[in-house]
């Protein structure tokens, strides 16, 4: 009896330990920057009188009342839409309709008539605050220095040229971890704490999907590259009123990949590989429909596969290699894809959509076996970067010391820009209200790095992918066809 | 399902010859000194870092990377027994466990801050290529090495507890105060069982390590996770038991890779929670663990 209690006092602080040294993993202190003019104290400045209200619930009540005292924004809601919920002091403007999925068409603020100032948090005479969160530690392995270089590139280029409507842009960095959790906890510090104006999403769809609904739930405006359309049990991310995909949802993007497969691989046998994060049973769904409607019976396996791929590895690539499959379409975190081709002997072309999969981070560790890969990207390689944007490398460097420019900056450089052009269309009496309304005018925004994007149908702003291939001999990818619809 | 059982049980195998390293330097620290090391696996990390920069950084022969790897590792562990364990010897077995722990996180925190540059990191296998294929399992070069070197420190183990030194080693943990009397130096005891079983650590870290890329952590949370396994390898073995810490190591891994079989959908955690299933009724019907006989009461 003695003996099985010592056992169990074992195993038990054994599972203890083991938890502390899992929950200690991963972190890399100091992963916090600020870009852009420095020295402004957080949190104080330009905040409109009265904070912003919660957003109305989707489905649940309706909107607030719209702003006050100054002019509303014109048909910033679109239709099912709620207007942020914000409360002001001061005469009432338009009423906004009510939100969520069962909503009628909303109620756009008070047109032209003495509307309160808008949603100004973060929003000064001299400066735009904006927040990016992306996963620098964790599952991901995404290189520090790389974001850390990357962020502010574009924000430190528009300041040099006297900002966005006379306005600086401070870009302030947070680390998610790759985790959910910690990507809510960021997100909310930067909205709470920092009163950041707006939140980029970096990478990562789990992270974007946490952060993009707390944002939601805030009424910041957030923007991120499409990832998942919609999560079991909390709906579509169409739905939220502050959320917007500035390239196209993994979704969408499955036509494109069953384009790509049946181009090169008519006849041949092909699989599809899916991570196990709940967030990509759609697009699970529609990819395995997409690909068995137009190869048929040549799908030879649909599978889903852990988010971390450990000791599974060599499973699954015997499973891969004894499938007798040419080619994988293939959506799990890079780090899974690298340990998959490590353990595979034999070769196949892994294709896919999304951004992560295509860095050359990925080119490195998962070459020579992922020679030829082919994945959709929101931003292209280094190797047309130049050609369809001089102002990025030059940029680039002159922020870090010279360094040569990673695939990272160039995702962050398109992202900044893109996130600019929007600003600089909110107006120079910009609000989070004018922003959003801007975004949703229909207007086209082409910055030459990502393809065009509109969101004057859908949150889902796409309009097309670039399309990289991997090269081993170099191991990088190279910029196969741009803007591939 | 034969063939997918089949690459299981190969996989299994040299996954948890991994596993049977890391689980000896557990047990051998646990025996000598009552000690849980929760830097066993770390010091295989470390080890592996060090013959990286070796062998990629620093264009060493390979040989020379990986001795050079070792020695990183063995220093570590003596570094750790001289800097946290001999301070602490007085303390209860919670505050020498937490130490280590905090040994463990204070080196992923340095493997973190050095590898920012490069995250994902590739170690070149000794001998590259696929020796076999059965059922489909890629079996490498580097696995039958693996293999091959866990059964010669199995062997070089067992010569060794039944020499002078091996018995000094339990003589000092069993009475260290007897032990002292007799000759014995406690103390240089303790530096050799830790200097060992970092030696156990280095060689799980630099020969899996070419398996798979590698991350800060690798062996402790990353992708060749090996201190959880490694600790139910001892448990089965019942934490005093060499070849039962070998043998639970085997049994482990082919436990966990049973858990990725496509009976299981690729559920996430399957294998861990597998192992920890299998664990639970080991436990529940041989409390003393699987491969050592029922202490009998005096």
């Amino acid at each position: 009896m003695r003996m099985r209690n010592r056992m169990t006092r074992t195993v038990a602080l054994l599972s203890a330990l083991a938890f502390m040294l899992a929950a200690g993993c991963g972190l890399k202190p100091g992963v916090a920057q600020m870009y852009g003019p420095g020295g402004t104290g957080y949190g104080q400045q330009g905040v409109a009188p009265g904070q912003p209200g919660l957003p109305g619930e989707q489905g649940m009540q309706p909107g607030a009342l719209g702003g006050t005292g100054q002019d509303a924004v014109p048909g910033a809601t679109a239709p099912g839409q709620s207007q942020a919920g914000a409360t002001r002091t001061g005469g009432t403007g338009g009423t906004a309709g009510s939100g969520g999925p069962t909503s009628g068409p909303g109620g756009a603020g008070g047109p032209g008539g003495p509307g309160g100032p808008g949603d100004t948090t973060g929003v000064t005479d001299k400066t735009i605050k904006i927040g990016v969160h992306a996963p620098v530690t964790g599952a991901a392995a995404f290189p520090q220095k790389s974001f850390e270089r990357a962020v502010g590139v574009y924000a430190s280029y528009i300041n040099s040229k006297g900002g966005v409507n006379g306005r600086k842009i401070e870009v302030l960095f947070r680390d998610d971890k790759f985790d959910p959790n910690h990507a809510r906890a960021v997100c909310k510090d930067l909205a709470e704490q920092q009163k950041v104006f707006m939140i980029i999403g970096g990478a990562g769809s789990d992270q974007i999907d946490s952060c993009a609904r707390y944002a939601n739930s805030v009424g910041v405006p957030y923007i991120s590259a499409g990832v998942h359309e919609t999560r079991p049990g909390l709906g579509s991310l169409a739905k939220l009123r502050t959320y917007y995909a500035s390239s196209l949802t993994y979704e969408q993007q499955a036509p494109l990949v069953t384009r790509l497969v049946t181009s090169q691989f008519e006849g041949k046998k092909v699989g599809l590989m899916v991570a196990d994060n709940d967030s990509l049973d759609n697009y699970f769904a529609v990819q395995q429909e997409s690909l068995e409607r137009a190869i048929g019976d040549n799908l030879e396996f649909a599978e889903r596969v852990p988010k971390n791929i450990q000791s599974e590895a060599p499973s699954i690539a015997a499973e891969i290699c004894n499938s007798g499959v040419e080619a994988v379409v293939w959506m799990g975190s890079p780090s899974g894809l690298i340990n998959v081709t490590k353990s595979m002997t034999c070769t196949v072309r892994f294709l896919g959509a999304g951004n992560t999969n295509g860095l050359n981070i990925v080119a490195e560790g998962g070459c020579p076996q992922l020679d030829n890969a082919q994945f959709f990207s929101s931003f292209p390689q280094l190797d047309k970067i130049n050609q369809m944007d001089p102002n990025f490398e030059p940029a680039y460097r002159k922020k870090n010391n010279g360094e040569d420019p990673d695939d990272i900056g160039i995702a962050m450089w398109g992202a900044e820009k893109l996130v600019s052009m929007m600003l600089d269309a909110g107006g120079k009496d910009l609000s989070r209200q004018s922003f959003m309304a801007a975004l949703e005018s229909g207007k086209t925004f082409d910055n030459n790095v990502y393809p065009p994007v509109n969101f004057g149908k859908s949150r889902f702003g796409g309009t097309a992918m670039h399309q990289l291939r991997a090269d081993c001999g170099q191991r990088q990818f190279f910029t196969e066809r741009l803007n591939v619809r | 399902m034969t063939t997918e059982l089949g690459i299981a049980v190969v996989n299994g195998i040299f996954a948890g010859s991994v596993y049977a390293l890391v689980a000896l330097g557990i047990v051998l620290i646990y025996r000598a000194s009552g000690v849980f090391n929760f830097a066993q696996a770390e010091f295989g990390t470390t080890g592996l870092f060090a013959a990286y920069a070796g062998v990629v950084l620093w264009n060493l022969p390979y040989w020379l990377g990986l001795l050079f790897g070792l020695a990183a590792a063995v220093a570590m562990g003596l570094a750790t027994e001289r800097l946290v364990i001999n301070p602490l010897r007085n303390s209860s077995r919670v505050t020498l466990l937490v130490g280590t722990a905090g040994v463990a996180l204070a080196a992923i925190g340095i493997q973190f801050w050095q590898s920012n540059e490069q995250p994902i990191r590739e170690m070149p296998k000794i001998v590259e290529g696929v020796a076999l294929q059965p059922f489909g399992a890629a079996i490498t070069w580097q696995h039958l090495i693996t293999l091959g070197v866990l059964i010669v420190v199995a062997l070089a183990l067992a010569v060794f507890f039944r020499s002078p030194s091996g018995v000094a080693i339990q003589a000092a943990q069993q009475d260290g105060t007897a032990a002292e009397l007799v000759g014995i130096s406690v103390r240089r005891v303790s530096m050799m069982t830790w200097a060992i079983a970092a030696l156990l650590g280095g060689l799980a870290g630099v020969l899996s390590g070419p398996n798979l890329t590698f991350t800060a952590g690798h062996l402790t949370f990353g992708a060749g996770a090996a201190l959880l396994p490694g600790f139910m390898a001892a448990v089965l073995g019942g934490m005093r038991s060499m070849p039962g810490a070998l043998l639970g190591g085997i049994v482990v891994g082919v436990i966990e890779q049973l858990g990725s079989l496509s009976l299981f959908g690729y559920m996430s955690g399957g294998g861990e929670m597998m192992l920890f299933f299998f664990l639970l009724i080991v436990l529940l019907l041989r409390p003393q663990g699987l491969f050592v006989r029922k202490a009998v009461a005096a």
